[in-house]
C-alpha cells in the first residue's frame, strides 16, 4: 500500500499514512486535537483546512458544503479529504494545538516495512501421486512468492498445527513470516490484520502503543506505573532488590511481564481487536529494564565499570517470554549502548534521526536518569548523568509528580500565580513548578549564586520586595511560600525549602556538567550547537526559559530548545513498523561513543562549576 | 612575610586571586621552610572557615569542591620551600572510594579537608580493592581508615573490605569511618564500621575526635 507524507501546519508536524487515509485519520495519527462537532461524519461542515499544497478536487459533499471562493481557496473538510498525495495542510485554530505539537512534532518520514509480514498461500492438496508431505506442498506454494526453499524454516508450534489448519481452511491459508522463517499460519485470508505493540519500558513509566503494521496507525495508547516501583523507585534500587533479594530478579521480571500483558489486553480491548492479531512487540527500555525484562541479572551495570551484560538488538520468540500475543508472535528488543545509557536512548536517536543530522544538535532525555547525547551524522557522543528525581518531584519536600493538584507552572507577576495540572487546589509542586520557581528567585537575586537564600534586607532589586510575604523561614532555613496552608488541598503550606534548592543544584549541575563533558569530548562550543531536542515527559513541560536560567541547560542555546514528546516511543514504533530502522538502531548504538563521566579527569570541578547559579 | 591573617580570610573567601598572587609573591622572596609552615597553617585555618560556612548552609557542594582543588593548587606552589621541613601532622587517615565504585567527589572533599586540618592523606583513588586497603594500611599504618562509596552497592565492597582487615588482623589496629550516599546507620552496623558520615565536614569532625 502506497504512503503519503502529510504536514500540519502551524507546527511543522509531520505524519505518514496510507493512502485513503482521511486527513481526520491523519491527525489522530500525528496526535492532533481537532474539534470535530459532528463527530467526523460529514455533516457539519465545521472541520475547515486548508491544503497549501497537493490540492485535489473536493468531492461532492465538500462542494455543497463549502462555497466556491472557499473551494477556490483550497478550503476542505478534514472529516472528507482523503490522502492521494504528498500534502500541506493548514489548521484554523493554533491555541487547540498549542500542547500537542510537542507530543507530535516527534513524527517523521520513513518506509513501513515491517520484519513481520503475512503472506497467503494456497497449498496443493495431497495428492497419490506425489506424495508430497504437507510441509513440502506448504513450501513450495511459497517458493512461488518468492522465497528460496532452502532457506525456509519453522517452528515446532507450527508444524503441529499444519495438518488440521490445512485440513479445515481447504489448504487456503496465510503464512506469518519473520525472514525465512514460517513463525505461523493461520486459516483462510487474515492478512488485513497485522498488528504489532511498540513499548517504552521506563523506570517509572511504561508506555504501549497498538499499531497497524500495515499502515503505521496507531489504534490504541495506553500507559501504567511501572509496578516494579513498588520494590524500588530507581535503578540502583531495582539492581540491589534483583541481587539481595530471594527470587528479586524473578519477581521484578514477572513485575513488568505482568504490566505489559496487562497494557495489551487494555489495547486491544480499546482497539475492539483480539490479542491474537498481534504478532510482534518491540521493547526500548533503560538497560536495567531491559535486563530484567529479559530476566537477564543487570548487577554488572552497577559496579564498575558498569558494562551491560548485553547490548546488541535481539529477536525473541513471545511464547518464551510469555507475553501474550499471537504464538508465534516475536519481541524485538532495540540494542542498549551502555550500562547507563540504553535502548531508551537509542529509541530517541532513531526518532530524532540524529545519526543522519547535518547540524550538531543536543538531545536531552530527562526521566529517572537523565540521557544526554551530543552530535551529528559525524559522530555521536552520550553520557549519563544521575539528575532524575529531584525532577521528579522526589526528594524535594513539597514535591510530587507531574499529576492533578500538581503546581506545574509558577509566574512572577504583580504577584505570585501559578498553575495547578486539574485545576483544582494544589497538592505539591512537580519538577517544572520547581524549576519556574528557582529560576525566579535567581533573576529576582532572592536566592545567591551559591543558592543560598538572602535576608530580605539583603535584596537589591525592587522587584524582589513585591514577594516580601513569600519569603519564609523554614526550619531555621529560607523558605519560599507557594501556597499557603488554608488554600492547599491538605492544608499544608506548599513551599520550596532550602534543601529542595541544593537538590536541584546537585540534579541540575549534573545534567549541566554533562553537558559540558559532551561538548569538551565533542570539541565544540555551546553556539555551534545548532538545536537541543528535550525528550521525555520533564523535558516536554518544563519551561525553557526556566531550565536555561538555572543553568540547567545552556543559556545561549535557549532559543534553539524543542520538545519532542516521547521519543523513546516513537522510536520503539519505528523499528516494529521498518525492519530498517531496527537495523538503523543498531548502527546507532554500535555507532555511538559513550563518555563515562565519574572517570573523566575534569568531571569533579565540571560539575562543583555547575552547581552554581549564575546571577546578573 | 605576607599577612596570614589576610591570606586565611582569602581562604574563607575562595578568593582563588588574591591567594594565588599572595602565595607567588611568598614564594619568591625565597622563604624559609619555618615561615612556609606559617603559611600552610594559615591556609588551613581558612579551610576552617570554609568548613564552618558549609555547615551553616552559606557554602554548598560546589564551593567545596573548588576549596579543595584551590588548597592542592597552594600546597603546590609551596612545595619548594616546605622540602626538608618535618611537619606536625596530627593523624595519618587512608581514603578511597571503594570497589567497583568510581565516584569520588565527596572523598576529595573529604581528604583535601583533612589534610588541612593538619591529617597525613593517603589517598587511594578509585575502584580500590580491599586487598588494596590492606596493603596501604600494613605500610603506613593509619589511626583511620576512611572508604567511600555513593552506589548501594558499594555497602558490599565496604563490608568486603573491613573483612579483609579483619582477616589480615589489622581491623583493631585502625578506626573505620564509611561515607557516602548510601550509608547509614543500619549499613555502619553491618559493615562493621566504626562510624559513618554524609557529610564531610562533620566526618572530618569524628576523625580529629578519634586522634586527639
Amino acid at each position: 500500500m502506497d504512503c503519503y507524507k502529510v504536514v500540519f501546519q502551524p507546527g511543522n508536524v509531520l505524519v505518514v499514512v496510507a493512502e485513503g487515509s482521511t486527513l481526520k485519520e491523519a491527525m489522530n495519527d500525528a496526535g492532533l486535537e481537532f474539534d470535530f462537532l459532528c463527530g467526523g461524519r460529514g455533516t457539519c461542515g465545521k472541520c475547515r483546512v486548508k491544503i497549501s499544497e497537493g490540492l485535489t478536487t473536493p468531492v461532492t459533499r465538500e462542494q455543497e458544503m463549502l462555497q466556491v471562493k472557499e473551494l477556490e481557496e483550497g478550503i476542505r473538510l478534514a472529516c472528507l479529504t482523503t490522502v492521494h498525495n504528498d500534502l500541506i495542510v493548514e489548521l484554523p485554530n493554533q491555541k487547540t494545538l498549542q500542547h500537542n505539537i510537542l507530543i507530535a512534532s516527534d513524527e517523521r518520514a520513513f518506509q513501513i516495512a515491517p520484519q513481520l509480514h503475512k503472506v497467503l498461500i494456497e497449498v496443493d492438496k495431497p495428492s497419490r501421486e506425489t506424495q508430497s508431505s504437507d510441509w513440502r506442498r506448504l513450501k513450495e506454494s511459497l517458493v512461488k512468492q518468492g522465497y528460496k526453499e532452502l532457506e525456509l524454516e519453522s517452528a515446532i508450534s507450527v508444524l503441529r498445527q499444519m495438518p488440521d489448519v490445512l485440513r479445515g481452511a481447504n489448504n487456503r491459508i496465510t503464512a506469518v513470516m519473520y525472514e525465512s522463517k514460517v513463525a505461523g499460519i493461520e486459516p483462510e485470508d487474515s492478512t488485513n490484520t497485522l498488528l504489532g505493540m511498540a513499548f517504552d519500558i521506563g523506570t517509572t513509566t511504561i508506555v504501549g502503543y497498538l499499531l497497524d503494521l500495515y499502515s503505521g496507525k496507531e489504534l490504541s495508547v495506553v500507559s501504567t506505573l511501572n509496578p516494579q516501583t513498588a520494590f524500588g523507585a530507581d535503578v540502583i534500587s531495582r539492581l540491589t532488590f534483583a541481587n539481595h533479594e530471594e527470587n528479586g530478579l524473578t519477581k521484578l521480571q514477572g513485575a513488568v511481564v505482568g504490566a505489559i500483558n496487562k497494557l495489551i489486553t487494555e489495547a486491544v480491548e480499546k482497539a475492539s481487536i483480539t490479542s491474537s492479531h498481534i504478532y510482534g512487540v518491540s521493547i526500548a527500555a533503560n538497560t536495567c529494564m531491559h535486563h530484567i525484562f529479559l530476566g537477564i541479572n543487570p548487577q554488572s551495570i552497577a559496579v564498575s565499570p558498569y558494562v551491560p551484560a548485553l547490548s546488541e538488538p535481539l529477536v525473541l520468540d513471545a511464547s518464551e517470554l510469555e507475553i501474550s500475543i499471537n504464538q508465534a508472535g516475536k519481541v524485538f528488543m532495540l540494542p542498549n549502548i551502555a550500562g547507563f545509557v540504553g535502548a531508551d536512548t537509542v529509541a530517541v536517536l532513531l526518532a530524532t534521526e540524529l545519526d543522519r543530522s547535518e547540524d550538531i544538535k543536543l538531545v536531552i532525555d530527562i526521566g529517572t536518569n537523565g540521557e544526554i547525547a551530543l552530535g551529528s551524522r559525524e559522530k555521536i557522543v552520550a553520557c549519563s548523568a544521575a539528575a532524575g528525581p529531584a525532577f521528579e518531584g522526589a526528594q524535594i519536600s513539597s514535591g510530587m509528580r507531574g499529576a492533578a493538584g500538581a503546581i506545574d507552572h509558577v509566574y512572577y507577576r504583580d504577584k505570585l500565580e501559578y498553575s495547578v495540572i486539574g485545576g483544582g487546589k494544589p497538592l505539591g509542586v512537580c519538577g517544572s513548578a520547581l524549576l519556574d520557581t528557582v529560576a525566579g528567585l535567581v533573576e529576582l537575586g532572592i536566592i545567591n549564586k551559591r543558592g543560598k537564600f538572602l535576608a530580605f534586607e539583603q535584596l537589591t532589586n525592587p522587584a524582589a520586595r513585591r514577594f516580601k510575604e513569600n519569603l519564609i523561614q523554614h526550619e531555621g532555613q529560607g523558605a519560599f511560600l507557594l501556597a499557603e496552608a488554608e488554600i492547599t488541598g491538605h492544608g499544608r503550606p506548599i513551599m520550596i525549602t532550602q534543601s529542595d534548592i541544593r537538590e536541584l543544584q546537585m540534579a541540575k549541575g549534573a545534567m549541566a556538567a554533562g553537558i559540558r563533558v559532551l561538548m569538551e569530548t565533542y570539541g565544540i562550543q555551546a553556539q555551534t550547537i545548532k538545536e537541543v531536542l528535550l525528550a521525555g515527559a520533564f523535558g516536554n513541560y518544563l519551561n525553557p526559559h526556566s531550565a536555561c536560567v538555572i543553568g540547567l541547560i545552556p543559556p545561549e542555546l535557549e532559543s534553539k530548545i524543542k520538545m519532542i514528546g516521547n521519543a523513546a516511543g516513537t522510536g520503539s514504533k519505528l523499528a516494529l513498523l521498518s525492519a530498517n530502522e531496527f537495523r538503523r538502531a543498531k548502527d546507532i548504538a554500535e555507532g555511538v561513543k559513550f563518555v563515562e563521566l565519574g572517570s573523566y579527569p575534569k568531571f569533579n570541578s565540571i560539575f562543583g562549576e555547575c552547581t552554581y547559579f549564575n546571577i546578573h | 612575610m605576607i599577612d596570614l591573617k589576610v591570606l586565611t580570610q582569602a581562604v574563607g573567601d575562595l578568593d582563588e586571586k588574591t591567594i594565588l598572587s599572595m602565595i607567588n609573591d611568598f614564594v619568591a622572596t625565597n622563604p624559609s621552610g619555618e615561615d612556609a609552615q606559617k603559611v600552610v597553617l594559615a591556609c588551613q585555618q581558612g579551610m576552617a572557615i570554609v568548613g564552618e560556612l558549609f555547615e551553616t548552609n552559606e557554602y554548598y557542594v560546589g564551593d567545596l569542591i573548588f576549596a579543595g582543588e584551590l588548597l592542592s593548587k597552594t600546597i603546590d606552589l609551596l612545595k619548594p620551600v616546605l622540602s626538608g621541613v618535618a611537619s606536625q601532622k596530627i593523624g595519618s587517615i587512608v581514603i578511597g572510594t571503594v570497589q567497583g565504585d568510581l565516584h569520588d567527589i565527596g572523598k576529595n572533599i573529604f581528604g583535601s579537608m583533612a589534610e588541612a586540618a593538619g591529617f597525613d592523606v593517603y589517598d587511594l583513588g578509585i575502584d580500590v580493592s580491599p586487598s588494596a586497603f590492606v596493603e596501604k594500611v600494613k605500610e603506613v599504618k593509619p589511626q583511620i581508615i576512611g572508604m567511600s562509596g555513593v552506589l548501594t552497592l558499594a555497602i558490599d565492597s565496604m563490608k568486603n573490605t573491613v573483612k579483609a582487615l579483619n582477616e589480615a588482623g589489622l581491623r583493631d589496629s585502625v578506626k573505620i569511618i564509611i561515607g557516602g550516599n548510601p550509608v547509614n546507620e543500619d549499613a555502619c552496623k553491618q559493615i562493621g564500621a566504626d562510624d559513618f558520615t554524609t557529610n564531610a565536614a562533620e566526618g572530618l569532625k569524628t576523625c580529629q575526635g578519634w586522634v586527639k
